[in-house]
């Protein structure tokens, strides 16, 4: 069977702690990783996608795990695991699209393991690249681990691989932001802001930053949903995920966000979804909002199902999510 | 399992799909500390293979690699990590050559040099592993004849097996100089007799036991039917270095060893009459076998022989093509080679009642076969429950009320299957038994069953134990048994053609009826009343007339004064039932099981997501000795069908398979499973044991072409090719919508120049079908439980 | 298996990291008075064929049945979703999961919450005559009914 590569496993009881001890094992030369519930990190180690000497345990770190929920803000804790955040009451309803996009990765038993900061830093993924290391060295590698060409697009220079989580659509659409601290001090980074055009350098938290808390504004009549595409009701990955976000005042839409997942290798905001700002969301101006997402949808040949219809029922998703939100 | 002292392998599997090794040097990894041993190809240099015709495999290739996957040496330590770094070391320098990814660049010429293997069918050009033309009557007469001639063409992908249950061989060569084996297979004795060959050992010296612990399921389900290389391997390491060695595949080695389910293509063609009434069946199947033989030349005929079991088909062509491709070699899985005929059957029926305007369920029932029958290509057709199968679907779908008749996007459709009770014919030729079971007394009356029957989930050990069991009129849970071990139980051939019920259940019957005999004799003898007088149940000896009894216990120790040790032999072979032509020894069973499906779903015409919505199945099983594990196989039968229908593909690309792991690989959950509604249908057979037949195959033939008549019934659009995916639904809708065909699938099949027929007498060949006769003579089956009844094990000839 | 009662995936598990957790697999199912209600309806009704899935589905059920004592087989199938079987089909699962259910809350309603079933069994009043099942078409024989009385089965159960 596939065997954890040997590594150190230095568990932290504070955040403080934790980005101690991963400063002190680089400042050893040795490759840290941080770990919660490792539910992504452990099946890539098994296949030499990442092969870190040091784990930085964080599953065990009490202040990341607590979940507040004041008037203005829902802070909650990067170390909450989905099902913890699922169960929310509150949440579900002033945040249902977390929520929802909680309840929908992988299986219910990875909801328990899985943290709400590990699926916002899901790996990008790519069926060239989640692979093992002996099919991928029979391929010849990609340029993401161990190669130098992209094998979806060998023309690019660039790393074409997904972005694959379901919480950060949602979380941008809602409009939060994270809290990452680093050996420097922390900082607060809108979720929107946090991830970069490139598959291998996904993100723009520091390897040595820990993403400590999610803030989740409280708007005022906010009504949101996340609508998973993906093969079967349980274990996969999203082929599309479309989070949604709309405040009507009266019969007009006073506010609305939209945010593609897994047509990129970012979460895309699809910011055409503004234009129904002011305005009574017909059919026709719903389904305007729709087509400009499918626009903006680039997926390629690398994961489940073909490309043309991961594109083509783009408009179909959103129009749906968006008609679920105003009807 | 562990043993002490064990030591761990690893294989080293090919990087390249098709090349020549031009060099391994394994001289690094064997320096590596905690490395025992390596070895290669040359170190085992006997081919074997699960047919004779095709043994074509070598545990570790010597000289060339046919697919990515394709073992080539393997490393024993002390543990995994070593061996792990140890593969890393092992040098090979390849020289690639071209391959062939799909049946049509199988079937490009190609030098001889190039060929993926040089045997099979020579005279094609490309790499044609077996050819077959097979006629019976003149079809071209009875199609031209017809007035109304239907084509199609269809394709169904191929799937694997994905049995939870890793491969794994642990082998210790003991100081004795006997070698035990424990492997997770469904064939010990097929494992034994390749041992034997490939380590050139006496097979005295070699004892396999099947680990009962399963992964699996039914018959060719678990992927565990051939000989595999790791478990020649783990002997040979273990000869080697005189330590116990174990070896457990990785997932993506166990999507290589595959052996599933073969690709095909195929194309069809029927002339009818104004009735639907079948005049001629012309097929063709395609059969991309991927890099090795298994069981792909049966596999080839499978996909033409049981056309004619379940419709009357008076006259009938079967063309078959099985080509090597660079790929995880194809082999049998649920179903063998026949559920993707019946796909492209069962769909085709509907379109010629579609076009006469009949009731597709009504139009079937139509046309069946006759019960206790001979088809054209000289099939033996005993008890067929398929007209009660059709009703009974018909009315618990309210198939009826429901077709056409439901909103736009919602449809319901139906199909039909059949299947073996078991292959007529053994593996390699022989006269033997195919199965025996032995049983054993003791003085307390403890009974004990042997038999190398494998349990891999299906219940065969509850079979076998409650056969026994009735027989003697005591507790099903009261039999010992001992299975799985070439050394200590007598030969069964596997768990593969669902034959265990039909076959050993027929033996383990007959051994138990001749201790039964000689216990009532024993009873009788002290009750002074007739022994034919007496019944055996619940644990006693009854005379019901008198009220005369005895306990089963007290009776066993006056059976064994009289007449010594308690023990017995059952066996059973099926009759010779195979017609007079070459390949006439696949298809034939001592008797076929039967099943109707239908199903409902549900079509979202925006996206193409089909949703089934429930599936009726009935299945004539004979009898069910277990219902609770009949239904449980039939259950399981719709699932694994659903899984082929929307989910699951075994496809490649740039050379290698596209996504080896269980996350990409598409598994049914929970989510996936729409409601079954399961009936099961008695139709007694005269030959199995208590009128019992298979029920853990059949049952997933007639699911695929259900969903995709379904489908139609729902949105107009023919689905001719499994997977059914939503891309491939969308496109259909829009094919329809733009006022093309609205079909998805095949447009062509390789324009190939077929061997010369061999033309086969139809049975009733000098007579109209009409004045066919059944000589076949119809046995009463014995219902469980009654004193008399002999088994149907002597060997008479078929008519 | 669980961990401090929540139903993870072992594989995914650091040793490392569950110090001090309790933890829970499917051998400590089995309790001292027997089989676990799970285990023995998934016996009899045929929920495991292989049982190569079954422990993992046992103690997730069990997790299930501690949050939601009477689940609907949707919230079954939604709860156990993560769990793959290739035998089944589920459909045996999820009635033997209903049937465990059944079972428990029928026995804690009766306040017998520690008689294993094979106790409760053999306390249960014997069967009526006319339920007893004729032997080959006729009544049993006086011998044969009681015989059937002593077990006090008419059907087969297992605790396998």
């Amino acid at each position: 069977m596939l065997r954890l590569p040997p590594f150190v496993f230095r568990p932290a009881r504070t955040v403080v702690e934790a980005v101690d001890l991963f400063g002190s094992a680089s400042a050893s030369g040795d490759e840290a990783m941080f770990v919660a519930g490792g539910t992504d990190l452990l099946p890539n180690m098994k296949r030499r996608q990442f092969e870190p000497a040091v784990l930085v345990g964080i599953r065990r770190i009490d202040e990341m795990r607590t979940i507040t929920n004041s008037n203005r803000t829902a802070i909650l804790g990067s170390g909450a695991t989905l099902y913890q955040i699922a169960r929310q009451p509150r949440l579900a309803t002033e945040h249902t699209a977390l929520v929802e996009a909680c309840r929908q990765v992988a299986t219910p038993k990875i909801q328990r393991m899985a943290t709400l900061g590990g699926n916002l830093c899901v790996d990008t993924r790519c069926n060239y690249y989640n692979q093992t290391f002996e099919w991928r060295k029979s391929i010849g590698f990609c340029i993401k681990k161990d190669g130098d060409i992209c094998l979806v697009a060998p023309g690019s220079s660039k790393c074409w691989a997904i972005s694959s989580s379901d919480t950060a659509p949602a979380l941008i659409a809602l409009g939060a932001s994270v809290r990452l601290v680093g050996p420097a001090g922390s900082r607060d980074v809108a979720v929107a802001d946090l991830y970069r055009d490139d598959g291998i350098n996904y993100m723009r938290r520091r390897p040595d930053e820990l993403l400590s808390q999610v803030r989740v504004p409280r708007i005022e009549g906010l009504r949101s949903t996340y609508v998973k595409i993906r093969r079967r009701g349980s274990f996969d990955f999203p082929i599309l995920g479309v989070a949604a976000a709309i405040r009507m005042q009266g019969n007009r839409v006073a506010g609305a966000s939209l945010v593609l997942g897994a047509v990129h290798t970012h979460p895309v905001v699809v910011t055409e979804a503004t234009d129904l700002v002011g305005h009574e969301p017909t059919a026709e101006r719903l389904q305007a909002v729709a087509e400009a997402a499918q626009r903006h949808a680039t997926p390629l040949d690398n994961a489940d199902l073909t490309l043309y219809w991961r594109k083509q029922i783009t408009a179909v998703t959103v129009r749906r999510a968006l008609e679920s939100l105003v009807g | 399992m562990q043993l002490p002292q064990m030591l761990y392998g690893r294989l080293l599997c090919s990087h390249r799909p098709h090349a020549r090794i031009k060099r391994i040097d394994t001289s690094r990894a064997e320096a590596l500390p905690g490395v025992k041993a390596v070895i290669t190809g040359i170190d085992l240099p006997h081919k074997y293979g699960i047919l004779p015709v095709s043994e074509d495999e070598f545990p570790l290739e010597i000289d060339k690699v046919r697919f990515v996957g394709d073992p080539i040496a393997v490393v024993a330590a002390t543990d995994e990590f070593i061996c792990e770094a140890a593969l890393q070391l092992i040098e090979v320098d390849y020289e690639e050559l071209p391959t062939a990814m799909s049946i049509d660049e199988a079937l490009r010429p190609v030098e001889e040099a190039d060929r993926i293997h040089d045997y099979g069918a020579l005279e094609a050009a490309g790499n044609v592993h077996k050819q077959v033309h097979l006629e019976f009557g003149d079809v071209d007469a009875a199609i031209e004849a017809a007035p109304h001639v239907l084509e199609g063409m269809y394709f169904y992908e191929g799937n694997t097996h994905l049995a939870l249950e890793q491969h794994a061989a642990l082998a210790h060569y003991g100081a004795d100089g006997k070698l035990t084996l424990w492997s997770s297979t469904q064939t010990p004795h097929y494992v034994h007799k390749a041992m034997a060959k490939v380590l050139e050992l006496p097979t005295s010296r070699i004892r396999v036991i099947a680990t009962p612990n399963g992964g699996g399921f039914l018959t060719p389900s678990r992927g565990k039917s051939d000989p595999f290389p790791h478990e020649f391997c783990a002997a040979k390491l273990s000869m080697m270095c005189r330590r116990p060695v174990k070896i457990t595949l990785t997932r993506e080695e166990i999507f290589y060893m595959h052996r599933g389910r073969h690709p095909v293509l195929m194309w069809v063609k029927t002339g009818v009459d104004d009735d639907g009434k079948i005049l001629g069946l012309d097929f063709q199947s395609f059969v991309d076998g991927g890099a090795y033989g298994s069981y792909g030349v049966a596999s080839t005929y499978y996909t033409g022989a049981l056309q004619t079991v379940t419709y009357k088909i008076p006259t009938y062509r079967f063309r078959g093509l099985r080509v090597f491709t660079n790929k995880a070699p194809c082999g049998p899985k649920r179903g063998h080679g026949t559920p993707q005929p019946r796909y492209a059957l069962e769909i085709h029926l509907d379109r010629i009642a579609e076009q006469l305007d009949l009731d597709p369920l009504q139009y079937r029932r139509s046309i069946l076969v006759d019960e206790y029958s001979m088809t054209v290509n000289h099939m033996r057709v005993t008890s067929c429950g398929l007209d009660e199968c059709l009703t009974a679907v018909g009315d618990a779908s309210d198939f009826a009320s429901k077709r056409r008749q439901l909103p736009y996007g919602q449809g319901i459709g139906m199909g039909c299957g059949s299947y073996l009770s078991g292959a007529g014919l053994p593996i390699y030729w022989n006269d033997m038994p195919h199965t025996s079971v032995d049983l054993k007394i003791d003085r307390g009356g403890g009974v004990c069953a042997k038999c190398m029957e494998i349990d891999i989930g299906q219940g065969s050990d509850s079979v076998l134990a409650m056969t026994v069991a009735e027989v003697l009129g005591i507790e099903a849970d009261e039999i010992q048994l001992v299975t799985a071990d070439t050394d200590t139980t007598p030969i069964d051939l596997g768990s593969y053609s669902s034959r265990v019920t039909f076959m050993m259940g027929n033996a383990a019957k007959q051994a138990a009826e001749k201790l039964r005999e000689r216990i009532l004799e024993a009873a009788g003898n002290k009750l002074e009343v007739s022994p034919e007088e007496l019944a055996a149940a619940h644990g006693m000896i009854v005379h019901a007339r008198t009220g005369k009894s005895m306990s089963f216990r007290e009776a066993v120790p006056l059976a064994e004064a009289r007449g010594g040790q308690l023990s017995s032999t059952g066996f059973y072979r099926p009759n010779r039932l195979a017609g007079p032509y070459k390949g006439s020894g696949v298809g034939p069973s001592p008797a076929y099981s039967y099943s109707c499906a239908a199903a409902q779903v549900d079509v979202d015409v925006e996206t193409g997501i089909v949703t089934p919505q429930r599936i009726w199945i009935a299945h004539d099983c004979g009898r069910a000795i277990n219902p609770v594990l009949v239904e449980g196989q039939v259950e399981g039968s719709v699932y694994m069908a659903l899984g082929e229908i929307f989910l699951e593909e075994q496809t490649y690309r740039k050379g290698l398979h596209k996504f080896p792991s269980m996350l990409e690989y598409k598994s049914p959950t929970f989510l996936e499973m729409p409601p079954v509604e399961t009936i099961l249908v008695e139709s007694l057979d005269g030959e199995g044991p208590f009128g019992a037949k298979e029920c853990g195959q059949g049952p997933l033939l007639p699911v695929p072409p259900a969903v995709a008549n379904a489908i139609y019934d729902a949105v107009g659009i023919r689905i001719d090719e499994l997977p059914i995916t939503p891309d491939k639904v969308l496109r259909g809708l829009e094919r329809k919508a733009a006022g093309k065909e609205s079909r998805v699938g095949p447009n062509r099949v390789p324009n190939v120049i077929w061997p010369d027929p061999i033309r086969v007498d139809p049975v009733w060949y000098d007579q109209p079908p009409e004045a066919y006769v059944p000589t076949i003579r119809r046995v009463d089956a014995e219902p469980p439980g009654s004193a008399k009844g002999s088994p149907n094990c002597e060997h008479r000839e078929s008519p | 298996m669980l961990i401090d009662d929540e139903p993870v995936l072992s594989c995914l598990a650091l040793a490392l990291d569950v110090q001090g957790a309790a933890i829970e697999t499917v051998e400590g199912l089995r309790g001292a008075a027997g089989h676990h209600e799970l285990q023995i309806a998934f016996a009899e009704l045929g929920a495991a064929q292989c049982g190569y899935c079954t422990p993992g589905i046992l103690m997730a059920s069990k997790a299930l049945l501690a949050e939601n004592p009477r689940p609907t087989q949707s919230e079954t199938s939604a709860w156990l979703a993560g769990n793959l079987c290739r035998c089944t089909g589920y459909i045996k699962i999820l009635e033997a999961v209903e049937l465990a259910a059944d079972r428990i809350e029928t026995r804690r309603s009766a306040g017998e919450e520690n008689a294993t079933h094979r106790q409760r069994r053999r306390a249960a009043a014997p069967p009526d005559e006319a339920e007893l099942i004729p032997i080959e078409g006729k009544r049993g024989t006086p011998r044969e009914i009681r015989q059937n009385l002593q077990t006090g089965e008419t059907e087969g159960v297992s605790d396998g």
